[in-house]
């Protein structure tokens, strides 16, 4: 039931374009005890399975147009190859520690773009505000 | 103005490519973090159209983490993963949530949300 609701959770983090895939990871190795390579290789799976129905809706909503979005998967699709190949010659330890700082890293941005952003919206007052709508 | 910030996206854009290198490049390597860098990289560049940065950046990493699973199934990563048990509720939760997206105020959100990533960055580096 547990491994159902972290999912469903998750998921609907990875909707609403928060990163989840790193929660769900976590989840993975530091409570489900999984293999760090082997939990990544579920992370990705899942990231997928809940990707697929976001990205159909973002297709009916008209929110993707091929021309941006081809190139870019040339060149990460370069990168994922690389990625996952380089995989081998790393241990799970530093994968570990890697993955520790970017979520540092993304914590960090995330509060204080958002403070940021907040400390904006609140300089410019009601009025600005309900003008603005 | 107008003309400055259009020049700035080209600009942008141009080095969008690199962003989708290293995105990828991550995505392989840890099984996750291509979003974030992706998410950053094109919100940055099309600052007035989140909804469509948000949209590429899924597509981006959906095809990534595809490629990846290929290579990590060929190197035995993937063996007896049990993926069938949350396969409705990761299908549920990504429609439910991009249906949210855009709808739900999202100060409380990004709040619980960096303080959870910085605690589990502090315990993986501990």
């Amino acid at each position: 039931m547990m491994e159902v609701l972290v999912a469903f959770f998750s998921a609907l983090l990875t909707g609403l374009g928060v990163g989840s895939g790193g929660f769900y990871l976590l989840y993975l190795t530091e409570v489900m005890g999984l293999a760090r390579h082997e939990a990544q290789g579920l992370n990705l799976l899942f990231f997928f399975v809940a990707s697929a129905s976001s990205v159909l809706s973002h297709f009916r909503r008209g929110h993707l147009s091929p021309s941006r979005f081809l190139p870019l998967l040339g060149f990460g699709g370069l990168g994922a190859v690389f990625g996952s190949l380089f995989l081998n010659y790393i241990s799970p330890s530093v994968t570990r520690r890697i993955f520790g700082v970017l979520l540092l890293l993304s914590g960090a941005y995330t509060l204080l773009s958002r403070l940021s952003r907040f400390g904006k919206e609140k300089s410019r007052g009601p009025l600005r505000k309900s003008l603005d709508k | 103005m107008k003309k400055t910030i259009a020049k700035k996206r080209k600009r942008g854009e141009r080095l969008l490519p690199l962003a989708a290198l290293v995105g990828g490049l991550v995505n392989g390597l840890l099984g996750t973090g291509g979003g974030m860098v992706m998410t950053l990289s094109l919100n940055a560049v099309y600052r007035d159209e989140k909804q469509n940065a948000m949209a590429i950046s899924t597509i981006c990493v959906m095809f990534f983490s595809f490629l990846s699973i290929i290579l990590y199934k060929i190197n035995g990563y993937i063996e007896n993963v049990a993926i069938l048990p949350v396969l409705l509720p990761a299908l549920v939760g990504g429609a439910l949530g991009t249906y949210l997206l855009g709808r739900l105020p999202t100060l409380g959100i990004d709040l619980l949300l960096s303080a959870l990533l910085l605690y589990s960055g502090v315990r993986l580096l501990v």
